[in-house]
Parts: structure tokens; sequence; C-alpha cells
């Protein structure tokens, strides 16, 4: 929206819609996929890795797992990512939940940085718009 | 570069001092990533204060004062864009802290109205810890280490503040000169024309900043009030459709939009705003309440210009927009009866949400539609039955008022008159007059009934 022109709608829907990453988790070791109503969300890209955040005692240290990760804006699926991923660190958070490290054993590289490319294009519009919002 | 990140840190650390961060977030894991990299950061543990909720986090800034705040858009109920306003009104020296948005809202909406608010920094989740540290260190750079430009549009400010109004101008006009594109000292120009009540030099100031950068936020509502102020409503309009353009989501300019479409008789794109308005998923309750008061307004004008089927229509959607609303239906029955359209009146009627159904609205509307179709005897007991409920409500003693007199019922007229006028006292006058004539018509129609 904002480089839209002039004749562009006042209220545009999709305006509203936000680009959000889902995340499927699947224990290697203990073979049990999570349950659909658990709820993992990823807190944070690292180098070769990731951290997430699940129910407690869904994994630990040394496991391996399988996750794909699809970024979804609205009903639209933008892009997926499988990646299978070594459990490095677990570290046991209030409300039975887990802050969870993994690192990547084996990924769709050119995926994954298309992945974080959408977020670093993303980060730069929103710097960009600051700027000339404010005008500095 | 490695020393330059040195320097970086250093002068965050100094930004900081001993003084408190806080952390406001729903999600645990991203409280714990959050602390560990500010811990990166040269943040000591017992600086950190950590929040899961917005009623914590509230209570946290008055306690903690903290210097730096980074939260979530969405915390619970409520948004981080609330903490905000909420630090800025209760220390109005905040602005020396700085606020940062780190969420995984990145919908266009949720920036815009970010960017509107003067956050210092938005931060997408998820993130690397590379973006969040360059995005902390540059926000604090540009906090205490500001270009000559923002330091010259200071110094105005300050003259600005203190009524020195053509310091400041010069303040201002010499900052325009230090920057490629001006905007905001462009602004600051109007600004101080507005406050001195030159409206035209203070719209002269706004346009020009919007030449150097269409989305200018301030320069765009300096227009818009520069307009507004000189009553000019179409223009005015033109340009609060450009800020909302840019800058969706907020109800309270949705509303002013929506308002001036009505003054400026914009109808149509009433209707289009309703199109769009039912795509958007995230409708909050603001939005809602605007955009149905809309469609009443158009309807009804609508059906003072004789077009009751588009009437209908719009009626239709706003009832549906409205979803039980009550004081919606209220208003669609009411513009109905005013036309005579009883048969649809009670059908609106039906649609009141059965637990409603006791309640004023509801009781009011039925009064209104019986009032003008059953005999005057009725609708007085109807309309006492009501007023025994305990509710009160100005219609019904309007009703009652009309229809006791009509009734030749003059000492209970007075004593209604006398309720209502002790309930609304600004409106004694009226009822007092609704009385006079009500007796008058009684008096007419008892002379027709003995001839």
């Amino acid at each position: 929206m904002g480089q839209s022109d002039e004749n562009e709608s006042l209220i545009n829907p999709k305006d509203f819609q936000s680009t959000s990453i889902q995340v499927q988790f699947r224990n290697a070791n203990s073979k049990t996929p999570l349950k659909k109503e658990a709820n993992v969300t990823l807190t944070e890209w690292l180098e070769k890795g990731l951290v997430i955040e699940v129910p407690s005692r869904t994994c630990a240290t040394g496991h391996s797992a399988a996750i794909t990760l699809s970024a979804v804006r609205g009903a639209e699926k933008l892009m997926v990512v499988n990646m299978t991923v070594k459990i490095t660190d677990v570290e046991n958070l209030p409300d039975f939940r887990d802050r969870v490290t993994l690192s990547f054993v084996q990924y769709e590289e050119f995926e994954w940085k298309k992945l974080l490319r959408l977020f670093a294009s993303r980060q730069d519009e929103i710097e960009d718009f600051f700027k000339k919002v404010r005008g500095y | 570069m490695k020393a330059q990140q040195d320097d970086l840190v250093k002068v965050f650390e100094d930004f900081i001092g001993g003084q408190k961060v806080l952390i406001a977030d729903t999600n645990a894991a991203a409280r714990a990533t959050l602390c560990k990299l500010l811990i990166e950061m040269g943040i000591k543990t017992a600086q950190l204060v950590l929040t899961s909720s917005y009623p914590k986090a509230e209570a946290e800034i008055e306690t903690s004062r903290p210097k730096l705040v980074i939260c979530d858009f969405d915390l619970g109920s409520r948004s981080g864009l609330d903490l905000l306003q909420k630090q800025r009104a209760k220390f109005p020296d905040s602005k020396d802290s700085l606020f940062v948005l780190a969420t995984g809202n990145n919908s266009q909406s949720a920036v815009a109205r970010a960017a509107e608010e003067d956050v210092d920094c938005f931060i997408l989740k998820p993130f690397s810890s590379i973006t969040f540290r360059s995005s902390i260190l540059k926000a604090v750079v540009l906090k205490v280490q500001p270009p000559e430009y923002l330091k010259v549009i200071d110094r105005g400010k300050t003259y600005l503040t203190s009524g020195q109004l053509d310091e400041a101008i010069k303040s201002f006009e010499f900052a325009a000169g230090l920057d490629p594109s001006p905007s905001l000292a462009c602004y600051y120009l109007g600004q101080a024309n507005f406050v001195k009540k030159a409206l035209e030099p203070a719209e002269g100031g706004y346009r020009s900043g919007l030449n150097y950068n269409k989305i200018h936020y301030r320069c765009m509502v300096g227009l818009y009030e520069v307009l507004a102020a000189r009553k000019l409503s179409k223009d005015a309009y033109e340009v609060i459709k450009r800020i909302s353009q840019y800058f969706p989501a907020n109800p309270k300019r949705l509303a002013e939009v929506l308002r001036l479409a009505v003054v400026t008789e914009s109808y149509d794109d009433i209707e289009k705003y309703y199109q769009l308005f039912i795509q958007i998923d995230d409708r909050n309750e603001e939005i809602v309440r605007y955009i149905c008061a809309a469609l009443v307004v158009c309807g009804k004008y609508y059906l003072r210009k004789g077009l009751q089927s588009r009437a209908l229509e719009l009626f239709q959607k706003a009832a549906v927009s409205a979803a039980g609303r009550t004081n919606i239906l209220r208003e669609i029955i009411m513009a109905l009866v005013e036309y005579g359209l009883l048969k649809f009146a009670d059908e609106y009627l039906g649609r009141f949400p059965p637990d409603t159904q006791s309640g004023k609205d509801y009781l009011t509307m039925k009064l209104l539609i019986a009032h003008n179709s059953t005999p005057a005897l009725r609708v007085v007991d109807t309309g006492r039955d009501i007023l025994k409920m305990g509710i009160q409500d100005p219609l019904v003693y309007q009703i009652l008022i009309s229809r006791t007199g009509e009734a030749g019922l003059n000492a209970s007229v007075q004593d209604l008159v006398n309720k209502a006028a002790a309930l609304w006292p600004e409106k004694k006058d009226f009822f007092q007059k609704l009385a006079e004539d009500a007796a008058k018509k009684g008096a007419q129609s008892a002379v027709k009934t003995e001839k």
C-alpha cells in the first residue's frame, strides 16, 4: 500500500494480511508428529539453523527432526521449505513450553535463502516506509 | 569494521546507562531470545524486565520507567501501540527513550500504524541476531547523534513551543536548506504558520513538504487540518482519503473519512468502502460501528431522494454488518418509520437478537411502530408499561406525551412533561411544546366527536 497510486482503493484488504511462517515439526527419534493444535512458533533465524518454541517434552538435545516451514499470506501459500535438523539445545520455559535450538543437517539451500530474502526484503521495505513517513 | 561495531555498542551502552529495559511479548521463547540478544549487547540481567501481558507491561512502564521498550504489536487483546501511547501520556519526556516493535505482524496496516505513532524501530519476527542488533543500534544512533538537519528542527520546535514563532520559522527555513528532501522542515513551517493563524502559508508549507515526499505523514495530516479549518470539506475529504490509503486501519480516521463522505455527499464512495470492508477479516469494533452508521446515513439520504429500493439495500447491508448491534437497528427503524415504511420497520424489529428484546432499543422501537399503527390508548398503555420497567428514553416520553395529550388525559401529560424535563432538562421546551400541540389535537378531535 505504501507504493500505491492515487487511484487505489481506500481500504485494501491485503493491507490487513501479514506474512507468517507455519512450522510443522516431526521428531525423528520418537517418530511422533506433534498434534495439529500444538503451537510451534519460529522465533529466530540462525545462520544454519533456527530457534523455535514447542510444547515441553517434544524433543531432547541430540534428537533429529523433520521440519517444514511454510510462508503464508492470507490463504495463499507463498513457499515451502523442508529440512532435516538436529536439536542442539532445549531450554525450559514457563507454561510447559521449550525454546529449542536446531541446526540444519539437510536442507534445500536455495529455498532457505529465498525464504530469508522474503523476510529481509519486507524488513527493508518497512525501514524505507518509515524513512519516507518521517522524512529523515 | 569491528572497531566501528564496538563504538556503536558503546553508544548503545551509554544510551541505556543503568536504566531498565522492558520486554513485553506473549511468547515465552521470543522473550528468552530478546533477553539473550540484549545480554550479548551488554545489558545486565538485572536491568531486564520481562512481561507476558499488556496490563503487566503497563504497570512496569509506570514503576520501572524503562529507557528501552521492546514489545510485540499484538499483546493479547491490546496492542503494543497502546503501550506506547500510555508511556507518552504518562511520561512526556519518554521521547528520549527508545520504543521498538518486534513483531510477526508485518501487515501494511500494522506497519503504517506504527509509523504514524512514530515508533523508533520496527523489527520483523522471526529475525536474526544481526538484523536485531543493527536495527536497534541504528535507532539509538539516530536518537543520540541526530544529523544537523534534525538538530536545527529541534531548535525551531523549542521556539515554536515557547511562542517565538518568527524565530521558529527562521530555524525551519534554515533547516530546509540542510536536507535534499526537507519534508519535516516544511511540515514545521506549516505548523508555525498554522499557529500564527496564517492558514494559506500553512497550507503552502504542508504542500511543499508533500512535493518532496508524497507520503510524509505529518504534512498530510497538517494539510488535512488546515483544509478542515478553512472549511474546505471537499479538499479535506480528498486529503484524508489519501492519508487512509497509505495509513489504513486507523478507526478514528476511517470514521472521519466516512463523516466527510457523508458531508460531501459522496454516497457512492460509502458503498465502495463497504464492498472493501466486507473483505477484511480482522474488523475491529470501531470500524464496524462507523461503517454501519455511514450506511444508515447513506440509506436515509436515498430515502430523502425517493430511491427506496437503494435505501433498503443499504439498510440490509448495515443490519448484516451490525450483527445484532441494537443502536444500528434502531436507526434503521427510525428512518423507515419516518418515511412511513412500517412493514419494513416491523421486519427490522424482528432482527433484534432475543436477549435484547427486553432492552431499551427494542421496546422503544416497538412503541414507535405501534405509535404509527395502533390507537392512542393502546400506545399509552404500552408506553406506561415500558416506563414501569425502568426504561428511560426520550423517544418513549415523546410518544407518550403526544398520545396521552391526544387522548385528552391532560393531568397525565403534565406529569410526563415534568418527568421528562427532569431527565433531559435541555429538552424541556421541546416536551412542553409537544404537550401543547397534543392538547390542541386532542381538543380538535373531541370537537369532531361531539359534532
